[in-house]
């Protein structure tokens, strides 16, 4: 909610200070003074004071009138005199649904700075409250939104808005400005009126504005919806980086064992374990086991080994040398299959990148056929004659192509050729993907076999510094065996740790990608709830009631409508703009701005309850037209409704007393800003 | 003579039975049954349509030629630098001096000769002095026209301006004598 309490305009000059100073009190507020009195300048000031000017273009100039910038008529002793600004400053006291007051002081001429707000929390003009709060905030600048000494930051924090993010047109996004929310409560007298809905601010470059603000000030859920919807691909996105950082994670973790990883799903899946569960296996004796098993065999025989005392030399070796032999065997074995895996690795490598340079070639012919097709499409009169199948000298059949003429061949149209390469592209990166994963299969085979190889090549060292050494010292063999035992043991046991805290993870994000999986479901499949379908509704069904209350002439009440589209009005088969006289696009913008007031207000709305209208008796409306208004205003609950007028005087007085219309400024034949008695 | 009732493939290749497209068809006897070849539209590189080349061509005397004139010689060897990102690559290495002049293997490009035949008809380039290709106003007017959207033939256009007009007669001169020892 948003209030304006008071209005305190203070103009130096070299005559003496003038201004003005104007209550406003809840519902609605008239002031009515001569055309040339000053209204306008009152409720441009209240904007200037929030900041808002943005909301009239990118100008920094300050938009008010020479009475307050730099020089001001006024009567003394009923003779015409001029006074000249020094300086002018623009105060107001707002007020917040928490029944808080808020202070702004904003300089118009003068040496201070007019990006400079003094803010004071507490009614400082006509309480002196908080005047040791004072504290600077700026406007019209970047940042003016965001930073903490921003006052539009401020001034939404005050009011209790929570603003929502907007896309902009080539720009990230950015937060929906208030500057592009004002237009829907403040028409301006001049330029305000000649565009319906609103005349939003272009310069900020927010896309769909209209729309946002709307949603915004109604608190339709299709903005929260598509926030949501936004958030929700977030989510997708950021599980999905996390997943696939999780499994290759596990899968290199696993060469740590020379183990190797499979079944971990390359999408998040929603089910945590999937049907096949992902395995981590290490290779043993040139065959695949999981880890479990790998482990028990491992402690197997190392229970066998414990159980016996280790052997003398003597005793160990007839074994030993048996025992030589058939580990050599198995070491040869080994190697030629690891030089057979080599060779397959060597040949899938090089076959994958003649692939790429194939993909290469084709994807840079491709280009160049793209850029055929748009020299071609341009259509120009200059464009050579070949191209049509004819040659430019003799204007014969002439094949599209430079091959060799004497043969036959016909090349392919510039579109088949497109196609066919396309087409080739899919087909080539197929088996490229192919390869690359054959060879990885074949890089982990070839290091497990070579860890393999290590290993025998180890146990063979082994046994032959045992059979060398003395008779009686215990065998070498057996007591590195052991060691090389519980070393695997202890490293195979920490990766299945470590495995295992993978899997714990990733069955984490599946649940969570379970949880973003049913946000998704729930997002409605159109943009706008029911309950927004309702406020909507109860929008149009008040505007079509004001309509028929100020007797709009054009149509037929009935066939103007709210677009749930654009939130505009419409009718159909009728372009509004051009076929509605003006006095009755008048009667449209007040019927909407005030429906929009009446359905923002409820409970979960954010229109703040403010609403200015300056001069809106425009393009000759009728009296009654016009008194309608005043008196649909007037019975606006929750709100703050600021008219100026300068209708004639007695008419609209009476009328206004009849209606029971309390708060008046009736300023007669006088000036608003007037000289202040010393 | 006997005709199969349906058209059917032959084997994988682009080949087939078909008793439509006469002009394009060919006859085979073969074992006493006549075959019936019909030639399908064939794949080419984009190198080889003449309108293409004929803008590389004219991209090369718009950008790296003073004047817009060329020799035939400079043509083909700006041709064959133009042609790929590899030549491309190399060529600059040459022109920076971090290779020698004759490390920069070229080749005649036949597809060249053709497209400078048809430029010629299309009036896109005139012979001047017997010897050297100069762009005419046409060719002009038309490479406007292709210059106007930035990406038609980028890559292309962004190695011709990095040349510039460095490539001098004397320079291509030099490097086709090289080749010659």
């Amino acid at each position: 909610m948003l209030r304006i309490r008071h209005l305190f305009i203070n103009i130096n000059t070299d005559k003496g200070v003038f201004g003005t100073r104007q209550n406003f009190a809840d519902g609605l507020n008239i002031i009515r003074a001569e055309n040339w009195a000053g209204k306008s300048q009152v409720v441009q000031s209240i904007m200037y004071a929030l900041g808002m000017e943005g909301m009239q273009g990118p100008s920094h100039a300050v938009p008010l009138a020479h009475a307050m910038t730099d020089y001001l008529d006024y009567k003394v002793d009923g003779k015409d005199a001029r006074a000249t600004v020094i300086d002018s400053t623009v105060s107001i006291e707002i007020e917040n649904a928490k029944h808080e007051f808020l202070t702004v002081q904003r300089a118009i001429a003068g040496e201070r700075h007019r990006h400079l707000m003094t803010v004071y929390e507490g009614r400082a003009i006509t309480k002196k409250e908080g005047l040791s709060t004072a504290r600077d905030y700026y406007v019209r600048e970047g940042g003016a939104a965001i930073n903490e000494l921003g006052f539009h930051r401020k001034l939404k924090e005050f009011v209790g808005w929570e603003l929502p993010m907007a896309p902009r047109f080539n720009d990230v996004d950015t937060l929906l400005y208030l500057e592009t929310i004002f237009p829907l409560l403040y028409v301006e007298q001049k330029l305000g009126w000649g565009r319906l809905p609103a005349r939003y601010p272009t310069w900020l470059g927010i896309r769909d504005v209209g729309r946002r603000t709307v949603e915004f000030l109604l608190g339709l859920d299709a903005y929260a919806n598509a926030l949501e919807r936004v958030a929700v691909q977030e989510e997708i996105k950021r599980l999905r980086r996390e997943w696939s950082a999780t499994r290759s994670q596990a899968e290199k973790s696993a060469a740590a064992v020379v183990g190797s990883v499979r079944g971990i799903p390359v999408e998040p899946v929603a089910s945590w374990p999937p049907e096949v569960l992902p395995t981590l296996s290490v290779m043993q004796s040139s065959k695949w086991l999981t880890i479990a098993d790998h482990l028990n065999s491992l402690r197997g025989r190392l229970t066998e080994l414990q159980s016996v005392e280790v052997p003398s030399t003597v005793t160990a070796e007839p074994k030993i040398r048996g025992e030589l032999a058939q580990v050599e065997d198995q070491l040869a074995g080994q190697e030629r299959s690891v030089a057979a895996l080599y060779d397959k690795f060597e040949t899938e490598t090089a076959e994958a990148e003649s692939l790429q340079q194939r993909i290469d070639s084709i994807n840079d012919d491709l280009r160049k056929y793209k850029d055929l097709r748009k020299v071609r499409n341009l259509g120009s009169s200059d464009q050579p004659e070949v191209v049509t199948g004819h040659c430019p000298t003799c204007h014969q059949e002439l094949a599209d192509s430079l091959l060799d003429t004497a043969n036959k061949a016909t090349p392919m149209t510039v579109d088949q050729n497109v196609s066919f390469y396309e087409e080739q592209i899919k087909l080539f990166t197929a088996v490229h993907n192919n390869a690359v994963h054959s060879i990885g299969i074949a890089e982990r085979d070839l290091r497990a076999q070579r860890a393999e190889v290590m290993r025998l090549r180890e146990r063979i060292r082994d046994i032959r510094e045992t059979l060398v050494s003395a008779s009686s010292s215990p065998s070498i063999e057996a007591i590195s065996e052991r060691i090389r035992l519980q070393d695997r043991i202890s490293r195979v046991e920490s990766e299945q740790q470590v495995f295992d805290e993978y899997m714990a993870e990733l069955a984490e994000l599946a649940s969570e990608w379970l949880g973003v999986q049913e946000r998704l479901k729930k997002l409605p499949k159109g943009v706008l709830s029911e309950r927004d379908i309702t406020k909507i509704s109860n929008w149009q069904t008040s505007f079509q009631q004001q309509l028929t209350q100020y007797k709009m002439g054009s149509l037929d009440v009935t066939d103007v409508r709210l677009s749930l589209d654009t939130y505009e009005p419409e009718a159909e088969k009728i372009n509004l703009k051009a076929d509605v006289s003006a006095s009755d696009l008048i009667r449209l913008h007040w019927a909407y701005l005030l429906g929009l007031l009446e359905v923002g207000t409820q409970a979960t709305g954010n229109h703040p309850g403010l609403l200015i209208f300056d001069e809106p008796q425009q393009q000759s409306v009728e009296e009654n037209a016009f008194r309608e208004m005043l008196r649909h205003a007037l019975a606006e609950k929750n709100c703050q409704i600021i008219i100026t007028t300068s209708h004639e005087r007695e008419s609209i007085g009476a009328y206004m007393m009849s209606i029971g219309v309390q708060h008046v400024a009736e300023f007669g034949n006088d000036r608003i800003l007037q000289k202040f008695s010393s | 003579m006997y005709w199969p009732a349906r058209p059917y493939r032959i084997g994988s290749c682009a080949v087939r039975w078909s008793l439509s497209d006469a002009r394009r068809e060919e006859s085979h006897y073969c074992g006493g049954s006549a075959f019936r070849f019909t030639r399908r539209p064939m794949a080419i590189a984009a190198e080889l349509r003449p309108d293409w080349k004929m803008g590389a061509m004219l991209l090369i005397l718009h950008l790296s030629s003073r004047a817009g004139k060329s020799s035939l010689r400079r043509l083909h060897i700006l041709n064959w630098a133009l042609r790929s990102a590899k030549n491309r690559a190399e060529f600059e290495q040459v022109r920076d001096h971090q290779q020698p002049l004759f490390s920069f293997q070229f080749r005649f490009e036949p597809a060249l000769g053709r497209a400078i035949n048809l430029a010629v008809g299309e009036q896109y380039v005139d012979w001047v002095g017997g010897d050297r290709l100069q762009i005419t106003a046409k060719g002009k007017r038309w490479m406007a026209e292709i210059l106007k959207d930035e990406t038609v033939m980028q890559e292309e256009r962004d190695f011709l301006t990095r040349i510039g007009k460095d490539i001098t007669e004397t320079i291509a001169t030099e490097m086709i004598t090289v080749k010659a020892i």
